[in-house]
C-alpha cells in the first residue's frame, strides 16, 4: 500500500515496518529486544530460541526490501545490557553495507555509548525531507513519524464477528507505526479520534478509513 | 483394654456430657479399635469429628508419650482447623486426657511451627501443602516415627482436585515409613464413595464404608413469581424474585443467600439492602476476593446469630456449622445435584434437623431446574466426584519435595507414586521424563540452571544443593494458583479485598464500583494497589471474576430434559408454572421430548442462527459448538461466533449457510474427535490457559514471594511464552501434553463429549425453522459468553469486517 505523506511517497507493509522507496529507508518500530531476557533475571526462565524469532523476522524484512538505510524508532532495546543486544550487533555485522540508526525511546535508558558499540547510529530524531523520524508522537508543524503506542483497533462485525488487528495511525500531520516485535501488546485507538487508519493483514495492508 | 472395654470408656464421656452415641459414630469406633481404614460418609454438624478422634484417643490413651505426633488430621480449609482442634482438645481434657491438638497452616508463625518440629502435638490439623512442607525436611522421618493415624477431612472436596493428588501422595509418603498407617477419610454423599475409599487406601482392597443411616430431610421449594411474562424473562432476572427473596429472610431466623459468581454476589447485596433498608447491619456478604478480616468476621457474627443474611458464593459451601442458619437460598441453577445437597445442609445444623432450601431461578427456562432437582433428590441420585489422575506437575513438584529430605532414591520415590491411585498407571519411560526434567532441565530447558533442581549424590541420593531452590521451592509448595489480582484498600488504611486487574483497568479515577457491599470511588492504582474512598454516587459497575462457573453435571441434565417431557399428569408446580412458555415454544419451535434433539434455525438483523439443545453443560456446548463450526468450516470457509449455556449453544454466522450440512454430513459423529478438538482453535487457547497453572506447579515459574505481585503479569507472560516454546520446539513436553489432557478432560469434558455425541447419534433429530427466536433461545442470546472460530483466512475476514466498518 502506498500512500504519501509529508510530500514523499511511503510504502506501508505488512510485515508492519514502513519503506520509502525513493531514499531505500527501511522504519521500523518498537522492537523491546532484551525483554524476554529481562523477565529470566527477574526469575522467569525462558528459553532462548524463542529470542531468535524477532531478529529473524527483521533478517527476512532486510532482505526482502534490501534498503540503504534502517531507521529504528526508538524501544528497539528493553531494560539493561544484556546478550539479547548481542542480536543487534550480530545484525549490524552481517548487514555491513547497510546504516543502521537509532531514534531513541523512553525503554533506551542506557548510555548512548551502549547502542552505538553495536554499530548503530544513535540520534534523538532523524529528518528526511519535510519528515521528522522520532520516537514518541508528538503534534506539532512538521511530519512525524513515530512510534511508541503500538497502535491497534479492534474490528467489529456482522454477526458479533470480532478481530483485533494493528494499525498504521494517521492524525493531522502524525504517522503511527504499529510495534514490530512479537511480545509487545497492542493499544487499541478510539477509530473516531483518527484521520486514516490502515489495517495491517498477513500478506497486505488494508485501508479502513 | 480390650476393645468392649474401650467402648464402654467412649459411651461413659458421651453420658457424662449428656449426649448419646449416635449408631454411626459406634460403628466407626469399631472399626478404628479394631485398627481398620475406612470412609466415613456423614454430613458436617453430625458429630463425624468426634466419630473418628474418640477412638484415636481410647486406643491410645493408655500409651501416650510426651511429645510424639500420634495423629494427623488432614482438612482443606483453614478455617475449619480452629474448630477442630478445640473441640478435640477440650473433648480429651474434659476425660482427663492430657494432650495437645494443634493446627499448623499457612497462618502458623514461624516460632510455633518450629517449636511443632522439635517437641510435636499429639496431633496436628493440617492442609495437604502444610503436611508436603512438613515431610520436605530433612529430619521428617523422626517427626513422623510414632504416626499411627491420618483422618482426611472433606475429602469429596480434594478428591477431583490437584490437593486431592498432592494427598495421595502424602500418604503413600508416609506409609513408607508406617506401613500399617490406620487411614479414615471423611466425605459427605457422592456417587462413587467406593472408589472414593479405594483411592485413599492407594489400593484396591476390602475397607468399611460406613455411612450415616438417618440423613437429614430436605425440603425444596422453588420460588416463583406471581405473574409471568415469557418476554421480560429473556435474560438474566433473577432480581424480579426480589421481593419472594426478602418475604423469604423474614420469616426465617438466620439465611444463608447462594449465588454462582461472585459478581452475582455483590448484586444481589446491593438489591436486597436498597429494597429492604431495614437489613442493614443485618445483612452481609461473603466470597472469595474479599479480605480474610472481612470473611472472618462475617462468619463468627453468623455463627453467634448475629445476622439475618448472608449473600455469598462457594466460598461458604464448606466451613464450620452455622447453628442459627434455618434456611438456605440457592440462586440460580446449583449446576449438580451433589452441590445443591450440600448447600441445603448448611441449614437445620441441629442433629435431625430439616434442612430447607429455597430455589431461586435467574431466567424463566431455569424454574424446569427446580422440577429436575426434586426428582433427582427424591432418587438419590447424585454425582460422582472423578479423581485425577496422572497430573505430571503435581508428580514434579513432589519429587524435588521429596528430594529436599535427602533421604530417597529414584526407585524409592517412584515406588511411592505407583503406590497411588493417581500414578498407578505411570509408564518407566514418563517416570524417566520426570527424572530428567528436573535433575537436568527439558531438552529445550537444559541451558537453564534454575530448572536443574535435583541431584544425584554418590549413594544415588536425590538432594538439593542450592538453598535459594529449597527455598524458592518450600515457598511454592502447593496447587493453588492465584490469578492476577489487585488489593483494594481505602486511602486511609483498611483493606478490602482483591479484585482483577482487567476490571480494574477499564474504570478511570473519579469512576464508582460496587465492591465489598460499598459503593466506592476510584482515587488512584498505586504501587499495585487500588486506592478507593466511599462514594455517593447511586450508580456504579459491579466487577467481574473470571471463572469459577461450574458446568451443569449430565446427571441434572438428563433429569431437566425428563422434567421437560412428562406428561401433564405429572406436572409439578413448576411445570404448571412454565405452561405458558412451553405454549410458546410450542408455536414458534417445538418442545422437544427425552429422545429427540432440537435444532432451531432463524434469520435475525444479526445474521443466521442455529440453536441446537442438548442440556450438557456449558463446557460441552462450547466444545461441541467449535467442533461443528470447524466441521463446518472444512466444507466451506465461514466465520462462526458461538455462544452457549447450560442447555445448549448456538452458532451464528454474518454470511447465509445452509445447515442441512450437518445432517448430511454426519458432522455430529465422535470419530477423530480429539484430532478435531485440537484443530478447533480454542483447545489451542484453552491449553495455554491450562498450562499457566501446570507450569507454576511444576516449578517452571515462581509465583514469587508473598506481597512481590508485581509479578504476576510476567507470569502470565512466561508461562505463554513456555506454552509455545514447548509447542514449536518440544511437544513431547509432558507438562506441555497436560496441559492438552486437562483441557480435554476439564475445559471441554471429553467423556461426557463423546458420550453426549454418540447419544446424539441414537436421537431423532427435530430441525425447526423458526420465524424469530424461540424462548428456549432467549437466555443464549442474552448469554454473553462468547468464542468465535474462522475458517476463513485472516485476509478474508480482514476484507469483510474492513467493509463494514468503512460503512
Amino acid at each position: 500500500m502506498i500512500i504519501e505523506f509529508g510530500n514523499t511517497r511511503l510504502q506501508l507493509l505488512p510485515e508492519k515496518g514502513i519503506f520509502l522507496p525513493e531514499e531505500k529507508l527501511l522504519v521500523i518500530g518498537d522492537l523491546h529486544f532484551g525483554k524476554t531476557t529481562e523477565f529470566r533475571e527477574a526469575g522467569f526462565a525462558i528459553p532462548a530460541s524463542l529470542r531468535e524469532e524477532n531478529a529473524k523476522k527483521l533478517i527476512e524484512i532486510i532482505r526482502k526490501y534490501a534498503p540503504q538505510k534502517v531507521l529504528f524508532l526508538g524501544d528497539l532495546f528493553h531494560g539493561k545490557f544484556n546478550e539479547e543486544f548481542e542480536y543487534v550487533g550480530a545484525l549490524t555485522t552481517y548487514f555491513s553495507r547497510i546504516g543502521f540508526v537509532l531514534t531513541t525511546g523512553n525503554h533506551e535508558k542506557l548510555s548512548a555509548e551502549v547502542y552505538r558499540q553495536l554499530d548503530l547510529e544513535v540520534v534523538p530524531h532523524y529528518d528526511c525531507g519535510a519528515i521528522r523520524f522520532q520516537h514518541e508522537p508528538e503534534d506539532n508543524s512538521t511530519f512525524v513519524v513515530s512510534g511508541h503506542l503500538h497502535p491497534a483497533v479492534r474490528l467489529e462485525g456482522m454477526g458479533r464477528q470480532r478481530l483485533n488487528v494493528p494499525v498504521f495511525a494517521f492524525r493531522k500531520n502524525q504517522l503511527i507505526l504499529p510495534a514490530f516485535g512479537r511480545f509487545t501488546g497492542n493499544y487499541y485507538l478510539e477509530a473516531k479520534e483518527w484521520d486514516h487508519l490502515y489495517a495491517v493483514g498477513n500478506e497486505r495492508v488494508y485501508r479502513l478509513k | 483394654m480390650k476393645v468392649a472395654d474401650l467402648l464402654r470408656t467412649g459411651k461413659k464421656w458421651f453420658g457424662d456430657r449428656g449426649w448419646k452415641v449416635r449408631p454411626f459414630q459406634e460403628e466407626t469406633w469399631r472399626y478404628v479399635l479394631d485398627g481398620e481404614s475406612g470412609l466415613l460418609n456423614a454430613p458436617t454438624g453430625s458429630g463425624k469429628t468426634l466419630a473418628l478422634f474418640t477412638p484415636i484417643l481410647l486406643r491410645e490413651m493408655n500409651a501416650l508419650q510426651a511429645n510424639e505426633l500420634v495423629a494427623l488430621w488432614i482438612t482443606p480449609l483453614r478455617s475449619l482447623a480452629k474448630e477442630i482442634a478445640g473441640a478435640t482438645e477440650a473433648f480429651a481434657r474434659e476425660n482427663k486426657v492430657d494432650i495437645r491438638v494443634e493446627i499448623r497452616n499457612g497462618d502458623t508463625s514461624g516460632s510455633v511451627r518450629k517449636r511443632q518440629k522439635e517437641k510435636p502435638p499429639f496431633m496436628l490439623v493440617i492442609t495437604p501443602e502444610s503436611l508436603h512442607l512438613l515431610l520436605s525436611y530433612r529430619d521428617s522421618d523422626r517427626i513422623f516415627r510414632q504416626l499411627r493415624y491420618v483422618v482426611v477431612d472433606e475429602w469429596h472436596e480434594l478428591l477431583g482436585t490437584k490437593r486431592g493428588v498432592q494427598t495421595e501422595l502424602a500418604l503413600s509418603f508416609l506409609r513408607t515409613q508406617n506401613p500399617n498407617l490406620i487411614t479414615w477419610g471423611i466425605s459427605a454423599t457422592i456417587g462413587n464413595l467406593a472408589q472414593a475409599t479405594e483411592i485413599l487406601m492407594g489400593k484396591p482392597g476390602d475397607h468399611p464404608v460406613v455411612r450415616d443411616a438417618s440423613p437429614k430431610k430436605i425440603r425444596v421449594t422453588t420460588l416463583l413469581p406471581e405473574t409471568f411474562s415469557i418476554f421480560s424473562w429473556a435474560g438474566h432476572l433473577g432480581t424480579r424474585l426480589l421481593p419472594e427473596v426478602t418475604q423469604t429472610i423474614q420469616k426465617h431466623r438466620s439465611t444463608l443467600i447462594f449465588t454462582n459468581t461472585r459478581s452475582q454476589c455483590e448484586a444481589w447485596y446491593r438489591h436486597l439492602i436498597e429494597a429492604s433498608p431495614d437489613l442493614a447491619g443485618l445483612l452481609a456478604l461473603h466470597h472469595g476476593s474479599l479480605d480474610k478480616e472481612i470473611r472472618l468476621w462475617v462468619e463468627n457474627a453468623l455463627k453467634a446469630g448475629k445476622l439475618k443474611a448472608v449473600v455469598c458464593t462457594s466460598s461458604l459451601d464448606l466451613g464450620v456449622d452455622f447453628p442459627e442458619v434455618d434456611a438456605v437460598i440457592q440462586i440460580g441453577g446449583a449446576k449438580g445435584v451433589a452441590r445443591f445437597l450440600q448447600r441445603a445442609g448448611r441449614s437445620g445444623h441441629q442433629p435431625d434437623g430439616t434442612s430447607q432450601i429455597y430455589f431461586v431461578p435467574t431466567h424463566a427456562l431455569e424454574i424446569i431446574e427446580g422440577a429436575a432437582l426434586k426428582d433427582a433428590i427424591e432418587d438419590q441420585d447424585v454425582e460422582d466426584r472423578p479423581p485425577r489422575v496422572l497430573s505430571y506437575d503435581v508428580l514434579v513438584q513432589f519429587v524435588v519435595t521429596v528430594a529436599l529430605t535427602g533421604r530417597f532414591t529414584p526407585e524409592d520415590i517412584y515406588q511411592m507414586a505407583k503406590n497411588t491411585y493417581a500414578y498407578q498407571l505411570i509408564e518407566p519411560d514418563e517416570w524417566k521424563w520426570i527424572l530428567n526434567f528436573v535433575i537436568y532441565g527439558s531438552q529445550t530447558l537444559a541451558r537453564y540452571d534454575e530448572y536443574k533442581k535435583v541431584s544425584l549424590d554418590d549413594k544415588r541420593l536425590l538432594t538439593v544443593n542450592s538453598r535459594r531452590i529449597a527455598l524458592w521451592h518450600r515457598m511454592n509448595i502447593g496447587t493453588i494458583v492465584s490469578d492476577d489480582m489487585l488489593p483494594v484498600k481505602f486511602l486511609r488504611g483498611g483493606h478490602l479485598g482483591h479484585i482483577e486487574e482487567w476490571f480494574i483497568s477499564k474504570i478511570k479515577p473519579g469512576d464508582s464500583f460496587f465492591f465489598a457491599g460499598r459503593m466506592l470511588e476510584l482515587v488512584r492504582i498505586h504501587q499495585m494497589q487500588v486506592q478507593v474512598r466511599l462514594s455517593r454516587s447511586k450508580e456504579g459497575r459491579i466487577p467481574g471474576w473470571l471463572g469459577g462457573r461450574l458446568p451443569l453435571s449430565s446427571r441434572l441434565g438428563a433429569h431437566i430434559r425428563n422434567q421437560l417431557s412428562i406428561p401433564e399428569s405429572d406436572y409439578r408446580e413448576e411445570q404448571h408454572f412454565l405452561k405458558a412458555l412451553f405454549e410458546e415454544q410450542n408455536k414458534r419451535s417445538r418442545v422437544p421430548d427425552e429422545h429427540e434433539l432440537l435444532f432451531e434455525f432463524a434469520q435475525t438483523r444479526e445474521g443466521y442462527h442455529l440453536f441446537c439443545y442438548p442440556f450438557e453443560g456449558r463446557f460441552v456446548h462450547e466444545a461441541m459448538s467449535s467442533l461443528l463450526a470447524y466441521r463446518i468450516g472444512l466444507l466451506e470457509p465461514i466465520s462462526f461466533s458461538m455462544a452457549f449455556n447450560d442447555y445448549g449453544f448456538e452458532l451464528l454466522s454474518p454470511t447465509p449457510f445452509d445447515p442441512q450440512l450437518i445432517f448430511d454430513n454426519n458432522l455430529f459423529t465422535s470419530q477423530d474427535l480429539l484430532q478435531d478438538l485440537v484443530a478447533s482453535l480454542n483447545a489451542g487457547e484453552m491449553a495455554k490457559r491450562k498450562f499457566r497453572d501446570i507450569a507454576v506447579i511444576a516449578g517452571m515459574v515462581y509465583q514469587g514471594l508473598y506481597g512481590h505481585n508485581k509479578k504476576s503479569k510476567h507470569l502470565q507472560a512466561s508461562t505463554e511464552l513456555l506454552f509455545s516454546i514447548f509447542r514449536d520446539h518440544e511437544p513431547g513436553n509432558l507438562l506441555y501434553r497436560q496441559a492438552y489432557t486437562e483441557t480435554f478432560e476439564e475445559a471441554m469434558e471429553e467423556q461426557r463429549l463423546r458420550q453426549a455425541l454418540d447419544s446424539i447419534a441414537g436421537k431423532e433429530i427435530l430441525f425447526m425453522r423458526c420465524d424469530k427466536p424461540s424462548p428456549f433461545a432467549f437466555p443464549i442470546l442474552a448469554d454473553r459468553l462468547r468464542a468465535s472460530l474462522s475458517s476463513e483466512k485472516l485476509e478474508q475476514r480482514l476484507e469483510r469486517l474492513v467493509k463494514q466498518f468503512s460503512k
